[in-house]
């Protein structure tokens, strides 16, 4: 497996604006799908995902969500960065700070809730990601919401193609 | 925690809380970091959360045909559909709609 990527939604250059939480998921911290304009379309795995919020601290349950979706958002196109700077470039789409979260095909891949002031951060052991098919506009999108937190989010997920 | 666990996932807290793993389990979640073993569902690739001294029942099951590990709305289906299997399917549907032009 070629090495992998990280993105995040927060200080990226060219991430967009980080979205307001709401009480319903209304758009992506994150997503990630299969291009079709690439070739050879390619599998991809999350395998380590980080969350946590950067609004001001209070008390509030927070739910975080990774789904699979079959059509993936559509802005903001960012550029994931190499682990390693001797690899070539992403060929999947990779959005931040969505206002959207394309088409929701199996919801709560990936789902805790945990209180605003917390972060958890999640690790797969090899073998264990969370796998898209080399499938057009197929992959994963990480989003939030809370009916207490009003503010903003942060997330950072890496991911590898195959 | 596990011998060999298929994932691993930290909560960092600086206050005493409760945390809700998978949409059904409920922890409570000391100050500091608390740590949990995970294993991805061998059917759908669902990421479960293991607590310690759980019993495996609570946390979906073994399935018997494909000797996997599954998540507990996979075991409730009561059929053997490894997720090797699943994209093999989307990639394949992909592949004859492409051969159409679509």
């Amino acid at each position: 497996m070629p090495g992998g990527f990280a993105l995040t939604n927060g200080s990226t250059a060219g991430a967009g604006t980080q979205q307001a939480t709401a009480s319903a998921y209304t758009g992506a911290l994150i997503g990630v799908v299969a291009s079709s304009t690439s070739a050879p379309l390619r599998r991809g795995a999350i395998y380590d995902v980080l969350i946590g919020t950067n609004g001001t601290p209070a008390d509030n349950f927070v739910e975080w969500d990774i789904s699979r979706v079959t059509t993936g958002s559509t802005a903001t196109v960012t550029a994931p960065p190499s682990l390693d700077s001797a690899d070539g470039v992403a060929t999947s789409i990779v959005t931040t700070n969505s206002s959207t979260f394309g088409t929701i095909s199996v919801p709560n891949m990936w789902y805790v809730g945990v209180n605003q002031r917390a972060s958890y951060r999640w690790v797969a052991a090899p073998g264990s990601e969370l796998i898209w098919p080399a499938t057009s506009s197929n992959g994963f999108q990480l989003r939030q919401r809370s009916a207490g937190y009003s503010g903003t989010a942060t997330g950072t997920i890496l991911f590898s193609e195959y | 925690m596990w011998l060999k666990p298929q994932g691993y996932a930290t909560i960092t807290s600086p206050v005493q809380t409760q945390a809700n793993l998978d949409g059904f389990q409920a922890e409570q979640v000391q100050v500091g970091v608390s740590e949990y073993d995970t294993f991805t569902c061998g059917h759908c690739c669902r990421v479960t959360h293991v607590k310690s001294r759980s019993r495996p029942e609570d946390i979906g099951g073994l399935c018997k045909q494909c000797m996997k590990l599954i998540c507990p709305y996979c075991l409730n289906t009561g059929r053997c559909d490894p997720f090797e299997k699943k994209l093999e399917r989307a990639e394949e549907r992909q592949r004859i709609l492409h051969s159409y032009g679509l």
